[in-house]
C-alpha cells in the first residue's frame, strides 16, 4: 500500500502576465505521508499558494501531475474536482471564507450537507467543543473575532472527515497568540481525526509547529521536499 | 445512476439567501408578480375580446360571418367551397324593395332572400325567437316581429296576408303575400324575407353587386393583411365587386398583434429587471460562489442554488400575480373589452372568459422569462474560478491605459462610471426606455382616440339638423322644413354662436361630350350594373332622369372646405359664382383631369335655366352633398351663386355651434324645438354631445387602465434603475470614500451622482424619442383608420420626462445619503476590508 | 370543455412521467445494489473496492467513497499491527542491548568481588556496581513506563488542578541535577492558574523536558520555565541556553530512541521526549520545539484551557 497521500510529479504552473511568463511552480516534486503535518514556507510569490491550490484541485497545472490518495487530479473535470474537494479536502484560508449568512454550526456542516451525507450531530458538537465554539454555535460569522472565525473554518474543514487539510496562511490575519492557538487546535484536530495537514505560511514560528518544513522559493522546493523523509 | 440526495442543503441555502438578500428578492418578486399579473390580464382580455367579438358580430349583422362579398358569381361560390380557410358561406340577396303597403306609403323595407345555409346556420345565433317557416313559395314573406311597423306591416301576424307594392328589377308590382313566419333577434331590422322562387322571378342576379351578397365564415380567428389580400385575390373580383372583412375581423389582428407586442414588452421588461438584479447579485457575490465551489459545491449545485431561488420567487410571484389578475379581471376586463370596440346592449354583460390555456400560458411565459433571466447569471456563478474568487476584488477596468479627457471633472467621472459596465448601463436604460416608450405609445394612441378628437364632425359643430324629406325621390314630397321662421328661431337663441345652412336644389347636368360624358362614363364604370352605352341615349334625351344637386355654402363653410382641399381654389372667383367644387364620389378622377372644364347645370324643373361653372376643385368631404347623390356630379358653389340660380333653394341641413361647447341646455332647447315641429319625424340630427357620450362610453376606462399598465411597467423599469444605482453606490463605497478623503466634498459627490442619474435619464429619453417614437408612429399609422395626423401628446410626455428626471436624480442622492450616515470616511474605507 | 381537455392532458402527461420515473428508479436501485455487492465482495477478498465513480455526485459515488475509506482504514489498522509488532521486537532488542552493558558490568564486578579484592578495590567496585544498578533501574523504570504507555496501561486522569503545583513537582526533581551543573532555574508561573490535566504524568513530562534541557546545557547555563495563558491553550515554555537543535531534527527528536548523533557518549536512551509528547498528546495538548543550532532550545507544552 502506498503511504503517500499527497504526491506531485514535476508540477509546473506558468502564467502569462504582461507579456512574459511567470513560473509560479517550476518542477515541484512534493510528497506528504499520511497523517503528516507538513508546513510549506516561502516568501510571497514563491509559489506556495499556487502549490496549495493545485493540491486542492482549485487550479489546473500547466504540466505534471497531482495525486491525492493515489488518484490523479488531472483526469477530473470541474464537477469531479468539486466533489473531490468536498470528500477529500478541507480548506482553511487566511480570510476564513465563511458563508456570512450561515451560522457557525451551519457553516461547519455545509460540506457534509452538500454531499447529502447524514450530519453526525454528536460528532459536530464534539468538534465544536474541541475548538471551543460550543457557545458560538448559533452566532453568525461577522459577530465573531478573527480567531473564532478561523476556528469555525477549521471545524468546517475537519467535520467532513477529509483525508487532507489544506491551510493557506491560516494565521495571516491573526495576532501571535491567536495564531498559536489556531495552529495548535488544527494540529490537535488533525491528530484526533487522523488527518494530514499541509500548511502554507511565511511565518517561521508557525511553520515550526509542523512535523516537517518544506521550503519553496521561486517555484522550486529548496529544502525538505520529502526526499529527506523518504525511508 | 441514482442522484445524490443533497437537495436539502441547496434548498436550505436558497432559503437562507432570502433572509440575507431581502431587497433583491423583493424586487425580483415584484417583477414576477407584475409580469404574471399583466400577462394574465392581457391574455384574459384578449380571449374575452375574441369571444365577445363573435357575440357582437352576431348582434350587429344578425349572422355569424367574418367577411361579406358584394355580388357572387358561380365561380366564386366554388372557390369559397374549396378554400380550406372558409368554413361556410351563406347567400343573401336583395330582390327588391317595398314601395307601399296597405298601412304605410313610405315603408322602409327591402326584400331579401337568404339561402338555407345563411338562414339556418349563419343567422341562427342571432335569432332569439321564430315562428312559422322561412318562405318557400313566391307569395310568402317573413318579417321580424319588432320591425313590423317600420316595414309598414303593423299588427300583422303569421298566417295573415298583406298587399304590397314593391319594385324589382323588372318593375313595380302590387301583389298579395302571406306571412309564413316571424322571427326576432338581432339586426336585419327593415328586411322582409322572401323565397328563393320570388328572387328568381325578380330578375336579379347573384353576381350583381347590387343584389347578391355572400356571407363568409372564416376558419381562422384573424388573418394577416397579406392573407386577407390573398383571399380577396383568390376570389377574382370584378371591378364593382368588393370583399369586406368585418371591422372586428380586421381589428382582431391588431388586437392580437397588440397583445403579442405587449406580451413581448412585459416579458422583456421583467427579463431585463430580473437579469440585471441577478447579474448584480452574482457579480457582487463572486467570492461567495467561489467559496462554495472551494468547499465542494459542484457547478450543477451552484446552478441549482440560483435556480432554486428563482423557482421559489417565480412560484410565489406567479401565484400572487395570477390571483391579483383574476381578482382584477372581474372589475376591469368588461370595461377594457368594451373599450376595444365591443358594444353590447345594456342588458348584456361581458362574460369574462377564463381559459385554462391563458393561465398555463401566463405561467409558462412568466416562468420562461424568469428561467431565461436567471440562466446567464447562474452560469456566471458557475464559471467563477475558485482561485480567482479567493482573491477577488471588484474588477477594475481592463484597459491598460486611458487617454486624458477634457471637460468638467464631475461629468467625466460620471460618464466613466456609465461606460465602465456598458451592459449594465444599457440594460437599465433600455428598461427605463421601455416603460417610457410604452407610455408614449399608449398616451398617443389613447389621446388620438379620445372623445374630443374623434367626435369632431367636419366643422366641429355642436349640432347638425337635417331635413330628411329631401331624401325623397319625388320632389313633391320634399318640404322646406328648415324654413326661415325655424332658422330665425334658432338664430334667436342667445346661446347659439353661429349657424350655417347648407342650401341645395335639384339640378340636371345635360349631356355634353366635354365633361359630363367623361364623368358619366367613369361613374357607370365604377358604380353601375348596366353599361353606360345602354343608358347614354336616355341620359342625352332625358337628363331629368339623372338628377343631381347643386349645393350652396356660405363663406365660412367655404373657407373650411377650401382648407381641406389638396389644391385650394381661388376664393373670389368661387364666391362670385364663377367656379365650383365637385364631390368626387369615389371616382378615379384627379383634379388635373377636370380642372378648368366647364360644367353646366340646369334647374330640374326648368331645363332652360342653366348656368355654367368652371371646375376648380374636387373634394372627398361628403358633408357638402345634397340629400341624395345622383349620377352626375354634386356641384358645390357659393350660396350667392345658388340664390342667383334658383329663387327657392331648400335648406338640407343646418349646422349649429353653441356659445359654449357641449352645452346641454342649448341642445335640449333645440331638440325640444324639433319635437314640437309638426314634422318632427322628418328631422334628424347629429349631436356632438351624443356622439361624445357614445364614444366615451365605448372607451370606458381605457385611459386609466392603459395608464395603470404603463405605471406597472414603468415601475419595473424604475425598480431596475433603483436596484442598479443602490447596488452601484454600495459597491463604490470605497471609491467614493477615497475621493472624499482626498478632498471631494459631499456636494461634489452628489453632483457627480446626479450627473450620472441625468445621463441615465438622458439615455433612456433619447431611446424613447428615437426608437420609441418610431415604433409608436408605426403602430399609430397601422391603426389609423381615420387618417388623423400623428401627434404626440406633449403634456403627458413632459410630465413623464420630468418624472424620469426626478427619479433618476433623487435616487442616487438618497442612497448616497444613506451611505454618508454609515460613518466617517476613514471608517468606511476600513469597513471594506 | 377546454378545462377538461387541459386537465386530462396534464394528468395523462404527469402519469406518463411518473410511470417512467418509477421504472427508471427501479432499475437504478437494482444497479446500486449490484455495485454495492460487488464492492463488498472486493473488500471481503482483501482487495480495494473500485472507485471509478467515487467522484460523481451520485448516491453510489458517495457510498463507494465511504466503502473505499472504510476498507482503507481496516487495511491501515492491519498494517499498524504489523508495525507495532516490529517495533515491539525492536524495543525488546533495544532493551536487551541497553541492559547488556550494565548487566555484564555488574557480572564482572561480582566476579571480581568473588575474588575478595582489597577493601579499597571493593569499595571502588561497589561504587561501580551502584552506578550500574542505578543505570539499570533507570532503564527499566523508563522502559516499563514506556511499555505501559504504549500498551495503554497508563490511564491519564485529568482533573482541574493547580498548574504551579505540578510544575513545582517537576522542578524539584531536577534541582539536584541542575545544582550539580550549576545551572540556574527560573520559574515564572501565576499561582492561580488552574488547568485540566493529570498532575502526576504532566510533571513527568515536564521533568523529562527539564532533564533534557539540563543535560544539553553547559555548566553555568540557565533554564527558564514560563507559563502563559492564551485564549485556548495554557503554554508552559521551557527554554534553555544549551546547544540547540537543528530545525531538520525537530520532528525526529520526539521519536523513540532518538539520540543526537553527537551525544552518544552521554547517558540516556532517547525516550524522555517521546514519553513527554505521548503524555501531553493524551491530554489533548501538544508539544513543539523552537530552536536553532547553538542558540538554545525552547520546548512549549500547550494544554487546552478548561
Amino acid at each position: 500500500m502506498n503511504s503517500w497521500i499527497v504526491k506531485t510529479k514535476n508540477l509546473k504552473k506558468y502564467y502569462q502576465l504582461g507579456g512574459h511568463t511567470v513560473k509560479a511552480l517550476d518542477g515541484v516534486d512534493f510528497l506528504v505521508r499520511e497523517r503528516e503535518f507538513v508546513s510549506v514556507i516561502g516568501t510571497s510569490g514563491s509559489g506556495k499558494s499556487t502549490l496549495l491550490h493545485m493540491l486542492g484541485g482549485l487550479d489546473t497545472p500547466t504540466s505534471g501531475g497531482v495525486y491525492i490518495d493515489g488518484k490523479s487530479l488531472g483526469q477530473m473535470d470541474k464537477e469531479q474536482l468539486a466533489i473531490f474537494r468536498r470528500r477529500k479536502v478541507g480548506f482553511v484560508f487566511q480570510n476564513y471564507n465563511l458563508v456570512q449568512d450561515l451560522n457557525v454550526y451551519e457553516n461547519a456542516v455545509l460540506p457534509v450537507e452538500l454531499d447529502g451525507r447524514r450530519v453526525d450531530r454528536e460528532f459536530a458538537e464534539e468538534i465544536l467543543k474541541l475548538l471551543k465554539l460550543q457557545d458560538k454555535k448559533d452566532a453568525l460569522p461577522n459577530t465573531l473575532s478573527g480567531g473564532q472565525q478561523q476556528r469555525a473554518a477549521i471545524a468546517r474543514a475537519v467535520i467532513s472527515k477529509p483525508a487532507i487539510l489544506l491551510a493557506d496562511e491560516p494565521t495571516g490575519n491573526l495576532d501571535t497568540a491567536s495564531s498559536h492557538d489556531v495552529i495548535g487546535l488544527l494540529k490537535l484536530a488533525a491528530k484526533q481525526f487522523q488527518q494530514t495537514i499541509v500548511l502554507i505560511t511565511h511565518d517561521n514560528d508557525i511553520a515550526q509547529m509542523a512535523d516537517r518544513i518544506v521550503q519553496i522559493e521561486d517555484g522550486r522546493i529548496v529544502k525538505g521536499g520529502g526526499l529527506h523523509a523518504e525511508k | 445512476m441514482l442522484k445524490n440526495n443533497n437537495e436539502a442543503a441547496i434548498t436550505k441555502m436558497a432559503r437562507n439567501s432570502f433572509r440575507s438578500s431581502r431587497r433583491r428578492n423583493l424586487t425580483v418578486l415584484l417583477a414576477i408578480i407584475c409580469s404574471a399579473f399583466l400577462l394574465f390580464t392581457i391574455f384574459t382580455v384578449g380571449i374575452t375580446y375574441f369571444d365577445m367579438q363573435r357575440v357582437q358580430n352576431i348582434r350587429m349583422h344578425g349572422a355569424d360571418y367574418d367577411a361579406y362579398l358584394y355580388g357572387v358569381t358561380k365561380e366564386q361560390q366554388r372557390v369559397c367551397q374549396e378554400d380550406p380557410d372558409i368554413l361556410k358561406t351563406g347567400i343573401e340577396a336583395i330582390a327588391g324593395y317595398v314601395i307601399e303597403t296597405e298601412k304605410d306609403n313610405t315603408p322602409n323595407a327591402s326584400l331579401f332572400w337568404m339561402d338555407e345555409t345563411g338562414w339556418n346556420e349563419m343567422c341562427a345565433p342571432g335569432r332569439e325567437w321564430m315562428e312559422g317557416t322561412y318562405p318557400q313559395k313566391a307569395d310568402e314573406v317573413m318579417i321580424k316581429r319588432e320591425s313590423r311597423k317600420a316595414c309598414g306591416l303593423e299588427g300583422l301576424q303569421t298566417g295573415d296576408t298583406v298587399t304590397m307594392t314593391y319594385a324589382t328589377k323588372k318593375g313595380e308590382f302590387t301583389k298579395t303575400f302571406k306571412i309564413s313566419g316571424m322571427w326576432d333577434g338581432c339586426a336585419n331590422n327593415d328586411v322582409i324575407y322572401v323565397s328563393e322562387e320570388f328572387y328568381r322571378q325578380s330578375g336579379q342576379e347573384l353576381s350583381s353587386t347590387a343584389s347578391g351578397r355572400c356571407m363568409i365564415d372564416l376558419k381562422p380567428r384573424f388573418m394577416s393583411q397579406a392573407r386577407q389580400d390573398a383571399l380577396t385575390k383568390s376570389m377574382n373580383l370584378g371591378k364593382k365587386q368588393n370583399l369586406f372583412f368585418t371591422m372586428q375581423y380586421q381589428t382582431s389582428l391588431y388586437i392580437f398583434v397588440g397583445i403579442l407586442g405587449l406580451t413581448g414588452v412585459i416579458c422583456l421588461c421583467a427579463y431585463l429587471l430580473i437579469y440585471n438584479i441577478m447579474y448584480l447579485s452574482v457579480s457582487g457575490n463572486i467570492r461567495y460562489y467561489g467559496l462554495l465551489q472551494t468547499v465542494g459545491m459542484t457547478g450543477k449545485q451552484v446552478c441549482r442554488l440560483v435556480q432554486r431561488q428563482m423557482t421559489f420567487l417565480a412560484a410565489a410571484g406567479i401565484a400572487a400575480g395570477l390571483f391579483l389578475g383574476s381578482l382584477v379581471s372581474f372589475f376591469l376586463i368588461p370595461s377594457i373589452v368594451k373599450s376595444l370596440g365591443i358594444y353590447l346592449g345594456k342588458s348584456d354583460k361581458i362574460l369574462i372568459t377564463f381559459h385554462p390555456g391563458v393561465i398555463l400560458l401566463a405561467v409558462f411565459l412568466t416562468g420562461l422569462t424568469v428561467f431565461l433571466a436567471g440562466r446567464k447569471p447562474a452560469k456566471m456563478a458557475v464559471m467563477v474560478s475558485p482561485v480567482e474568487a479567493l482573491g477577488h476584488r471588484p474588477p477594475s477596468s481592463r484597459k491598460q491605459s486611458r487617454k486624458l479627457k477634457k471637460g468638467n471633472i464631475l461629468w467625466r467621472l460620471a460618464a466613466d462610471q456609465l461606460l465602465k459596465d456598458k451592459k449594465k448601463t444599457g440594460i437599465v436604460m433600455i428598461s427605463l426606455a421601455l416603460g417610457l416608450s410604452l407610455f408614449l405609445c399608449l398616451v398617443t394612441m389613447l389621446e388620438s382616440q379620445a372623445a374630443r378628437t374623434i367626435v369632431s364632425n367636419y366643422m366641429d359643430m355642436d349640432m347638425v339638423i337635417k331635413n330628411d324629406t329631401l331624401k325623397k325621390e319625388d320632389s313633391k314630397d320634399r318640404k322646406q322644413l328648415l324654413d326661415q321662421s325655424f332658422l330665425a328661431k334658432i338664430q334667436g337663441n342667445e346661446s347659439i354662436k353661429e349657424m350655417h345652412s347648407l342650401l341645395c336644389t335639384e339640378i340636371t347636368v345635360p349631356w355634353e361630350p366635354d365633361f359630363s360624358d367623361i364623368w358619366m362614363r367613369e361613374f357607370y364604370d365604377m358604380w353601375m350594373e348596366s353599361s353606360y352605352e345602354d343608358d347614354k341615349k336616355e341620359y342625352q334625351e332625358h337628363p331629368e332622369n339623372f338628377g343631381s344637386f347643386l349645393v350652396g355654402i356660405d363663406r365660412i363653410e367655404f373657407s373650411y372646405l377650401n382648407a381641406s382641399l389638396e389644391h385650394p381654389v381661388d376664393e373670389t372667383s368661387f364666391l362670385k359664382g364663377k367656379t365650383c367644387i365637385l364631390y368626387r364620389n369615389g371616382l378615379d378622377f384627379t383634379l388635373k383631369d377636370l380642372q378648368g372644364k366647364k360644367i353646366t347645370c340646369a334647374a330640374y324643373e326648368d331645363s332652360s335655366n342653366t348656368r355654367s361653372f368652371t371646375i376648380a376643385g374636387l373634394t372627398d368631404e361628403s358633408y357638402y352633398t345634397g340629400a341624395l347623390i345622383g349620377l352626375p356630379p354634386t356641384v358645390i358653389v357659393s350660396e350667392h351663386a345658388l340664390h342667383e340660380f334658383t329663387e327657392s333653394p331648400l335648406v338640407y341641413k343646418t349646422s349649429i355651434r353653441y356659445q359654449k361647447e357641449y352645452d346641454e341646455e342649448t341642445e335640449s332647447q333645440l331638440t325640444a324645438m324639433i319635437e314640437q315641429n309638426p314634422y318632427a319625424d322628418d328631422f334628424s340630427y347629429e349631436s356632438k354631445i351624443k356622439e361624445k357620450e357614445s364614444i366615451e362610453k365605448a372607451q370606458g376606462h381605457m385611459m386609466e387602465i392603459g395608464l395603470g399598465m404603463v405605471f406597472i411597467l414603468a415601475f419595473i423599469g424604475i425598480l431596475n434603475y433603483v436596484n442598479t444605482i443602490v447596488g452601484n453606490i454600495r459597491s463604490r463605497e470605497v471609491e467614493i470614500s477615497v475621493m472624499e478623503s482626498i478632498g471631494m466634498t459631499g456636494t461634489q459627490v452628489k453632483k457627480m451622482l446626479i450627473t450620472e442619474g441625468l445621463l441615465f435619464a438622458g439615455g433612456s429619453l433619447f431611446l424613447t424619442a428615437s426608437a420609441g417614437t418610431a415604433v409608436t408612429y408605426f403602430l399609430y399609422q397601422s391603426m389609423n383608420y381615420r387618417d388623423i395626423p400623428f401627434k404626440i401628446p406633449l403634456l403627458p410626455m413632459l410630465g413623464a420626462t420630468a418624472a424620469i428626471l426626478l427619479v433618476c436624480t433623487v435616487i442616487p442622492v438618497v442612497s448616497y445619503g444613506k451611505l454618508e450616515k454609515r460613518g466617517a470616511v476613514v471608517e468606511r474605507i476600513r469597513g471594506f476590508e | 370543455m377546454a378545462w377538461l381537455i387541459i386537465l386530462t392532458v396534464c394528468t395523462s402527461l404527469s402519469t406518463a412521467v411518473l410511470i417512467f420515473k418509477v421504472r427508471h428508479l427501479k432499475q437504478e436501485v437494482y444497479q446500486f445494489a449490484d455495485q454495492l455487492e460487488e464492492s463488498l465482495d472486493h473488500i471481503l477478498s482483501g482487495k480495494e473496492p473500485e472507485t471509478i465513480c467515487a467522484n460523481t455526485d451520485t448516491l453510489w459515488g458517495k457510498i463507494s467513497e465511504k466503502l473505499w475509506r472504510a476498507s482503507h482504514v481496516w487495511q491501515r489498522k492491519d498494517q499498524e499491527i504489523i508495525t507495532e509488532k516490529k517495533e515491539l521486537e525492536q524495543l525488546i532488542s533495544h532493551i536487551s542491548h541497553q541492559t547488556k552493558t550494565p548487566v555484564s558490568n555488574l557480572k564482572i564486578c561480582i566476579e571480581i568481588l568473588h575474588g575478595h579484592p582489597s577493601p579499597e578495590k571493593t569499595d571502588e567496585f561497589l561504587n561501580i556496581m551502584e552506578t550500574e544498578a542505578e543505570k539499570l533501574e533507570f532503564l527499566i523504570q523508563n522502559m516499563v513506563k514506556m511499555s505501559r504507555l504504549e500498551t495503554g496501561m497508563i490511564k491519564i486522569r485529568s482533573n482541574e488542578s493547580n498548574l504551579q503545583k505540578t510544575i513545582g513537582k517537576a522542578v524539584s526533581g531536577i534541582v539536584p541535577k541542575a545544582e550539580k551543573k550549576q545551572i540556574r532555574l527560573h520559574v515564572t508561573c501565576n499561582p492561580q492558574i488552574q488547568v485540566l490535566h493529570d498532575g502526576k504524568w504532566t510533571a513527568e513530562a515536564i521533568f523529562n523536558i527539564l532533564d533534557n534541557g539540563v543535560k544539553y546545557t553547559a555548566k553555568g547555563g540557565s533554564v527558564w520555565v514560563t507559563v502563559t495563558e492564551q485564549e485556548i491553550f495554557t503554554q508552559i515554555a521551557i527554554r534553555d541556553t544549551g546547544k540547540g537543535i537543528a530545525p531538520l531534527r525537530h520532528a525526529e527528536i520526539f521519536t523513540r530512541f532518538y539520540r543526537e548523533p553527537e551525544v552518544h557518549d552521554q547517558e540516556g536512551i532517547g525516550i524522555g521526549l517521546y514519553l513527554a509528547r505521548e503524555i501531553i498528546e493524551l491530554q489533548k495538548g501538544y508539544i513543539q520545539v523552537h530552536s536553532e543550532e547553538g542558540k538554545g532550545a525552547e520546548f512549549r507544552i500547550c494544554l487546552l484551557r478548561s
